[in-house]
């Protein structure tokens, strides 16, 4: 779960909640940055490190300690961003990648900073030319990448083509019929030319409008849909739903089936003069919870359960 | 409850089935050892017919060792027990087991299942036989065997609370009875243990054997049936033999009916097949079990033998199959 180590507010108390994380790695939640960054600079509030409110981004990782390190690793690539061919050989390619690893850990540790710094300094002055070339040149990867995004975009393109054709030509086909009605309607019938263009004319002004309203209920309902999508991802609770569905309970007291003669009930057993017959419960076993009724209904019970089972 | 139970579900047969189960497990394990048997040894092979005899001594002797244990247990103690040697012999045969232990075990598990507690210790200094160590270590290794063959339904239903709840109805209800009602209990107490060595316990529900036991007692009493009539009556609310009741409530007399009769059958049955064991026949059955139990050992080498030169195919005879046990542990 995430939460802010400041103010404590975290994913349940405050469904907009969004951590923000600067160079040291300490992340805070969006309030508090404000707040406490009011005057674009401050102090964080674990190690105490000045910080300019700028500097605040949001957090993409849980781990704010994967989150630095592909914070600092992204930031490094545009410097270290030589390819194979910048080198002689794939040692020397190897060697510039390992050392490259090292000054990641070096920064996202907060290991030897100066020095590290020092180097990437001394680095970038270096190899600026390369550098600047570099910053438009894509290396192998990029490359099949960017192919396999055009050859994907190319063949929607080409299933969109295909299937609008498909569309068009049965339209036409309707329309061929369409006309080569009227026309024999215009031939054979009596009726006044005008008045069967005009109705077929109204015809087919009605049904564009017809199109055109199905159209924009289309899009009004996916509109909704996303709408109401979205409020309920807003609106998801944790607690608990209470539904009201079907019919209300009805307490139906059990029915024991003795299959014997009736049982009397307690108060009978009492006036009836059983107790007469059965021994005294102690003072003890009356502490106990027993009473001499007790016992007496369990030897009547058990003497007529199952009497009448022929 | 008795009528939710597994003894009313899965233990109560009808005498049909009973003689048919019992008639099937003796046929099947004398299957089991006919191609090695010889004739001299066939007579050794009783019918079920004499397998039960042999029960009802063991049960016999039982009974006499749950009168002498000390401390004295309570009579449920017995039912149980011995509810459980029937049910066991119901799956098991009588000359395939060491039948006494197995009594005895009953006799352990029911303690502890009619929280009569007693240690195992405490069980065998009232057995006369035998090492107390060696006996207390054969009936611990047989309980799990007898709750498994019991299918683990321990709840034995006796009736000897029922008894206790139909006297006390009576007493409250009968209040012209010109004779004192506990004086059947002596009687009543010797006609269940007589049903104990019957199938009683494995035919009817625990209250209607309760019923015949007082109905034995009146009659002990030199009462007849007419006693238990008119209890019936006031129990299930029959006016005093009026036409009107007849008419308005002809089930009610049906029920009435229906119990009488399946009171006298109770009675009956136990009447007719209690007879007791004689010394002369416990001597048999002592020795034919004796001889019996060598010849086992005798015929499962030999059975073995037969295996082993049959080119060993399938399963080694007499060797036990451990079926997987699901345990929570794993």
């Amino acid at each position: 779960m995430r939460e802010c180590k400041k103010c404590k507010s975290n994913e349940y108390t405050n469904k907009q909640l969004v951590m923000m994380i600067n160079e040291c790695g300490h992340p805070l939640c969006k309030n508090c940055v404000d707040n406490i960054f009011a005057l674009n600079s401050g102090n964080c509030h674990v190690c105490n490190r000045v910080l300019r409110k700028n500097g605040f981004r949001e957090q993409i990782y849980d781990d704010p300690l994967i989150d630095k390190e592909t914070f600092l690793r992204r930031k490094l690539r545009k410097i270290y961003n030589l390819k194979l061919d910048d080198f002689e050989n794939l040692k020397e390619f190897g060697d510039y990648q390992e050392r490259f690893e090292t000054l990641v850990y070096n920064l996202v540790f907060e290991t030897n900073v100066n020095e590290t710094n020092a180097e990437i300094q001394a680095f970038e002055e270096k190899h600026k030319e390369k550098i600047d070339r570099n910053k438009r040149r894509l290396d192998e990867d990029q490359k099949w990448v960017e192919d396999q995004l055009r050859d994907e975009r190319q063949m929607k393109a080409r299933i969109n083509e295909h299937m609008e054709t498909d569309a068009k030509e049965k339209e036409n086909a309707t329309a061929v019929t369409d006309t080569r009605k009227i026309m024999d309607e215009l031939r054979d019938s009596n009726v006044a030319a005008e008045v069967i263009l005009d109705r077929e004319r109204k015809k087919q002004i009605e049904k564009e409008l017809e199109e055109k309203e199905e159209q924009e209920k289309r899009k009004r309902r996916n509109k909704e849909m996303l709408q109401t999508r979205k409020r309920a991802a807003e609106n998801m609770s944790f607690n608990t739903v209470i539904r009201i569905a079907g019919r209300a309970y009805v307490h139906q007291p059990l029915e024991l089936v003795i299959n014997g003669p009736p049982m009397p009930n307690a108060s009978q057993i009492e006036s009836m003069g059983y107790l007469a017959h059965i021994r005294h419960a102690s003072a003890d076993l009356i502490a106990g919870g027993y009473t001499s009724a007790l016992g007496c209904s369990r030897a009547l019970f058990e003497a007529r359960i199952d009497l009448f089972s022929f | 409850m008795y009528a939710t139970s597994t003894q009313k579900r899965e233990w109560t047969y009808t005498p049909e089935k009973l003689a048919a189960m019992r008639m099937e497990i003796n046929l099947k394990f004398r299957e089991k050892y006919e191609s090695v048997i010889q004739p001299e040894e066939l007579s050794l092979f009783v019918t079920p017919e004499e397998e039960l005899r042999m029960q009802r001594s063991i049960e016999d002797a039982a009974l006499r060792f749950a009168d002498k244990f000390r401390p004295h247990m309570w009579p449920s103690v017995k039912w149980t027990a011995l509810a459980f040697f029937k049910r066991a012999f119901l799956v098991w045969v009588p000359s395939d087991t060491s039948i006494r232990m197995v009594m005895m075990a009953c006799f352990y598990l029911a303690m502890k299942i009619d929280e009569f507690y007693i240690t195992i210790d405490g069980f065998v200094q009232n057995m006369n036989v035998g090492d107390p160590r060696q006996n207390a270590e054969r009936i611990l290794k047989l309980e799990p065997e007898l709750m498994k063959v019991l299918n683990y339904n321990l709840t034995v239903h006796s009736p000897y609370r029922p008894f206790e709840g139909h006297l006390m109805d009576m007493k409250t209800r009968m209040l012209l009875l010109n004779f004192d009602l506990e004086s059947i209990r002596l009687d009543s107490m010797s006609f269940l243990q007589q049903a104990l060595q019957t199938d009683v316990p494995l035919l009817y529900p625990p209250a209607q054997i309760a019923l015949a036991a007082i109905n034995y007692g009146l009659h002990a009493q030199g009462k007849s049936n007419e006693i238990l009539r008119e209890f019936l009556r006031k129990l299930i609310g029959i006016e005093e033999d009026s036409w009107d009741a007849r008419n308005d409530h002809p089930q009610d007399l049906e029920k009435l009916e229906k119990t009488v009769t399946r009171v006298d059958q109770i009675m009956k049955e136990v009447e007719r097949n209690f007879v007791a064991v004689t010394e002369q026949e416990r001597e048999n059955h002592k020795s034919q079990l004796f001889r019996m139990q060598n010849l086992m050992k005798e015929l499962d080498t030999r059975r073995k033998a037969a295996w082993e030169a049959g080119g060993r195919i399938g399963q080694e005879p007499g060797l036990v199959q451990e079926e997987p046990v699901d345990s929570d542990d794993e």
